[in-house]
């Protein structure tokens, strides 16, 4: 006997979309009635349509939201750099260990968060080895010169927090290619990338130090701090033409690189949306300055019991991100994650 | 030119295991600041600063108020809800991109909505509906199973938040899935149900293994879900951010220590015995 | 300043130093005392009673159990394996029945709260058959009506014990609700080495000097009530007092700090994090809580009673709606009062007791405790301490959205 076609996939996904239905849709449709309701803990909330709790939400809070997206972005960034090298390591040079690497990738994530934030405060102090090393031994910064409770400290903690995030499926996804492909690649476009990884390493690096700066506060966004931070994006362009040229083979760029899109994307959404709606990494190692829409909806909930304001941030955070993540799949072209033509 | 050569050549060998030990290493740093601490005896009550060399904290690891309970609790969930939403995200993976039906598209981007949604709102959303399942009519229809709050109700949230995860990291895997290795083997007379564990499984094993280390990670270090579902239970994430408000015992390192030394030592025994295995087997299959 | 309020905070806290105590033979103890999960079992571990261990006349009641008893971590006597709380084993022997007690439970009022709120709203067991809850969140529950009548018949010690400048609070003014479990103060903490110099009052926190190395409490009524008395001081503020701290008022100090906090002179509003940063340099002085230096940190930091006044704050036993164990919640309220118990559990929780006659019981047990102003704060701290604000709804609403937009929440 054949069961229908269209059948198998919902059987398959039966009981897992039912788990969500039961125990994520179901409690969130009385989050929904919240985000509309207007009153206070004392009265009781009352159900009364009231669209006002999201302008307001929107309106009041537009630093928390660029903060999250700004933090979020460049966590995904950062992960993203530092972990594709990682997950290709593993995937193709881990020979016989590449299990045990994976592993190490993960293993400090089984220990408490907090200790994990607890010792990089011990490392990242003001009197900590770091600073000492840079401020003291090198002078490279000047004497009140901090990294726990800036910016950088919150973008540190998301990118070290997400980077298994970003390297499993990166993993998973070169970890399949197939070494024949990137031999007969090689045999196509034998050579490094010279030309390209020099365009693209030297502007992709300069690009990358310019938004560090101007996104962690350390130039002004005017034109003196474009001026003040030129040289430190000349030196990054240099760096980043020097990796791209030798480092980077044209086989790679041609192969190996659009073979792991999917992985690109996978480690990618698994990044963003979670660090997009963090709020320990701010609490723990940001400033009053550095707060996310997390912060804020877990101040309104826990102390001021804004029931409605927080859980329409929210449903606007949530609107923000599947937006985001419809509009990455497209500029990726792998509109096929998402749902294809929809 | 000959030196330019070598110079390439060197570099293409070792910048990219340099650059991997480097990362690993940055992974591991506050792990060794952790397993130096569970070595210390602080002046005080928090062991954030270092006192003198001391093994007291090792000689009586689980020696603070129920510590070992939250960490059997955290344990028994972390194991239970990974094995049950990697299942279960596995399979929706699988549904999502090996088949084409009507509501593709919805699904696809519903997987992400749990993923997107703060944890306080997903924790505070569920306490609500458990404390409903207490009262009429939801009394009645689950006979109470989800109330008092307990191990139960941690699991459900784990396993919740989890299946998106998953589903995520394996479909990484599946993108680009080569199916015609699947037609071979039912050309080849094997039914669906050995094909997929003969041929999809063992393909999709490493996905499946990734996101199974994904969900165990989330699930043993959730703090805020955790405290809305756990009623009179404790874990071992909840032990610990509760502890930090009034001291920070060295045992929480050592703890961390075990959890660390363990969890790398089964890998490591693993990956012997594998490689072993493998030789033995290397001498009968083919070369790959 | 007198020079006993400011007390240099040394390491030689050895009763402290439980963990250094402990060996394999604690854990075995342990194991022993454990195996039948975590409410602890008489033992031989279990020490003698140090009072009088005839329980009260009972009534017609018949204690249940076990009690569950949700508290925050480090706030009950423990012996050198740990885990072994005297207090809690003699109860059990004494009225046969298992201590669930939930150490650790409790991170903060909110946070703890927001757990069972949906239990008590829908008049459901929360699991809990007593609580610990400070002041502010205290009067919230019992004005929402969802915590049990104590009945005074039971709690003979508790009534009689009680010191007499913890009774009569607005919101519970016949003690008919809660019985306090410790009190705590508010003050100025800093690391000598880091300032260079002696701090004295709240203002000192302002000096140039220390830009970028100050910390604040993320507690709203901490915070504010501490700057609004300084500010009070330099005659910059009104004359309410601290417990009736208005909108106005937290404007006033709101509109003081914020250019500390956008010059970044204030670096972070915090939780106990300055414990880390006083030793790596990164916080200089901010605002603290007592018990966490007095039982804390390095020997360079130090805690003082700022002369501007500081805050007192105490947190209290509830007995939540619908508790299944209420009798036996009252008996354990009783049992805590009794005066040498409570010197028991004083001289190893470092906050300051509730209960009358604990300094001189606790002088036998430990004569040093006995002279430590943290324990027991001096006459002249004492008439300058000031209770927590408790706001209504909508000024409690207000203040916290005026607070937010100093933490960016």
């Amino acid at each position: 006997m054949r069961r229908p076609r269209w059948l198998i996939p919902w059987l398959l996904m039966a009981p897992g979309l039912l788990w969500l239905l039961a125990f994520f849709v179901l409690p969130n449709i009385q989050m929904v009635a919240m985000s509309l309701s207007s009153g206070t803990i004392g009265t009781g909330f009352q159900l009364t349509w009231d669209f006002d709790n999201y302008v307001g939400a929107f309106g009041r809070f537009p630093d928390n939201f660029r903060n999250s997206l700004v933090y979020g972005g460049l966590a995904t960034l950062l992960t993203f750099l530092i972990g594709y090298p990682l997950a290709y390591g593993i995937a193709v040079r881990g020979g016989r260990y590449k299990n045990l690497l994976l592993f190490l990738v993960i293993a400090p994530f089984f220990t408490s968060f907090l200790i994990r934030v607890i010792s990089w405060r011990i490392i990242l102090g003001d009197n900590g080895p770091i600073i000492a090393v840079v401020r003291d031994a090198l002078s490279l910064v000047p004497a009140n010169f901090s990294i726990i409770n800036t910016p950088l400290a919150v973008v540190s903690g998301l990118t070290y927090q997400f980077l298994p995030f970003m390297v499993l499926p990166l993993y998973v996804s070169l970890e399949k290619i197939d070494h024949r492909l990137i031999e007969a690649a090689r045999d196509l476009y034998a050579g490094p990338w010279r030309r390209g990884g020099l365009v693209v390493g030297g502007a992709g690096g300069a690009a990358l130090v310019g938004v560090l700066l101007f996104a962690l506060g350390y130039a002004d966004p005017s034109l003196d701090g474009l001026v003040g931070s030129l040289p430190a994006m000349v030196v990054g362009g240099l760096a980043g033409a020097a990796i791209g040229s030798l480092l980077v083979s044209e086989s790679f760029v041609r192969v190996t690189f659009p073979l792991s899109l999917p992985g690109v994307f996978a480690g990618s959404i698994l990044v963003f949306i979670p660090s997009i709606g963090d709020f320990v990494n701010a609490e723990l190692l940001g400033n009053p300055k550095t707060q996310m829409v997390g912060n804020v909806i877990q101040g309104r909930f826990l102390q001021q019991n804004d029931y409605p304001t927080a859980a329409a941030l929210s449903f606007i955070l949530m609107a923000a991100i599947l937006v985001a993540i419809a509009i990455y799949a497209r500029v990726l072209g792998t509109e096929e994650l998402t749902g294809g033509r929809a | 030119m000959s030196t330019t050569r070598r110079i390439r050549a060197f570099v293409d060998r070792w910048a990219v295991p340099a650059f991997t030990a480097l990362v690993i290493g940055y992974l591991l740093l506050p792990v060794a600041i952790m397993i130096a601490f569970s070595f210390n005896d602080p002046p005080g009550r928090f062991n954030f600063v270092w006192g003198e060399f001391s093994l007291a904290a090792w000689g009586n690891p689980l020696g603070r108020p129920r510590l070992e309970d939250a960490i059997t609790t955290s344990l028994g969930v972390a194991f239970v809800s990974t094995i049950a939403a990697t299942s279960l995200g596995t399979l929706i993976a699988l549904a999502l991109s090996r088949y084409q039906f009507r509501g593709q598209g919805a699904t696809n981007l519903f997987i992400f909505v749990p993923m997107a949604t703060p944890e306080i709102v997903l924790g505070a959303s569920l306490l609500t509906l458990f404390v409903a399942t207490a009262q009429e009519p939801l009394r009645t229809l689950t006979g109470g199973a989800l109330f008092p709050l307990g191990f139960q109700t941690i699991l459900v949230a784990h396993i919740m938040f989890n299946i998106s995860y998953v589903v995520v990291t394996v479909r990484a895997r599946l993108q680009g899935f080569d199916r015609r290795l699947e037609e071979a083997a039912m050309d080849l007379g094997a039914n669906e149900w050995s094909t997929f564990w003969r041929v999809t499984f063992p393909l999709i094993f490493p996905g499946i293994m990734a996101a199974a280390l994904l969900a165990f990670s989330l699930s043993i270090d959730d703090f805020i879900i955790t405290t809305f579902t756990a009623g009179t239970s404790n874990t071992f994430p909840i032990w610990v951010w509760a502890s930090i408000r009034n001291n920070l015992p060295p045992q929480i390192h050592v703890i961390g220590t075990i959890i660390f030394v363990v969890a790398v030592g089964l890998v490591v025994i693993s990956t012997i015995v594998g490689n072993r295995n493998n030789r033995a087997a290397g001498a009968v299959l083919a070369p790959r | 300043m007198s020079e006993h309020a400011t007390s240099r905070i040394t390491a030689e806290l050895s009763r402290r130093r439980f963990l250094q105590g402990t060996t394999l033979v604690g854990f075995g103890a342990f194991l022993a005392a454990c195996s039948g999960g975590s409410s602890p079992s008489p033992t031989g571990a279990a020490s003698p009673a140090p009072g009088d261990t005839t329980p009260p006349s009972t009534g017609p009641q018949e204690p249940t159990g076990p009690l569950n008893f949700a508290n925050w971590d480090a706030y009950i006597d423990v012996e050198d394996d740990g885990v072994t709380s005297p207090t809690l084993v003699e109860f059990t022997e004494t009225y046969g029945v298992e201590v669930n007690y939930a150490n650790a439970q409790i991170e903060d009022n909110a946070g703890f709260v927001a757990t069972i709120r949906p239990q008590l709203q829908a008049g459901v067991d929360t699991g809990w058959d007593l609580i610990v809850l400070t002041d502010w969140m205290a009067a919230k529950i019992v004005e929402a009506g969802w915590a049990e009548k104590i009945d005074e018949a039971n709690i003979p010690d508790a009534v009689a014990n009680l010191r007499d400048e913890l009774k009569g609070l607005p919101w519970d003014p016949n003690q008919e609700y809660h019985y306090p479990w410790q009190s705590g103060a508010t003050g100025i903490g800093y690391n000598s080495v880091s300032t260079g110099r002696e701090l004295t009052k709240v203002a000192d926190l302002f000096d140039p000097a220390f830009a970028t190395k100050v910390t604040l409490l993320n507690e709203v009524r901490d915070t504010l009530s501490l700057i609004h008395r300084m500010l009070q001081a330099q005659g910059l503020a009104s004359d309410n007092p601290s417990e009736e701290l208005t909108v106005e008022d937290a404007q006033a100090v709101v509109d003081y700090v914020l250019p500390f906090v956008d010059s970044g002179h204030i670096r972070a509003f915090t939780g106990n994090e300055y414990l880390a940063d006083f030793g790596t340099g990164t916080t200089w002085a901010a605002i603290v809580w007592s018990g966490d230096l007095a039982s804390s940190a390095g020997p360079d930091d130090v805690f003082v009673y700022p002369e501007e006044g500081s805050n007192i704050w105490t947190d209290n036993m509830l007995i939540p709606k619908g508790a299944k164990n209420k009798y036996t919640a009252e008996l354990m309220i009783n049992w805590v009062y009794d005066v040498e118990r409570a010197a028991r559990l004083a001289n190893w929780i470092y906050y300051i007791s509730p209960v009358n006659g604990v300094a001189d019981a606790i002088t036998e047990l430990d004569p040093e405790a006995g002279d430590n102003p943290l324990l027991f704060p001096p006459a002249d701290v004492v008439a300058n301490q000031h209770p927590l604000p408790n706001w209504s709804e909508a000024d409690e609403s207000a203040i916290l959205d005026l607070f937010s937009t100093l933490t960016g929440e």
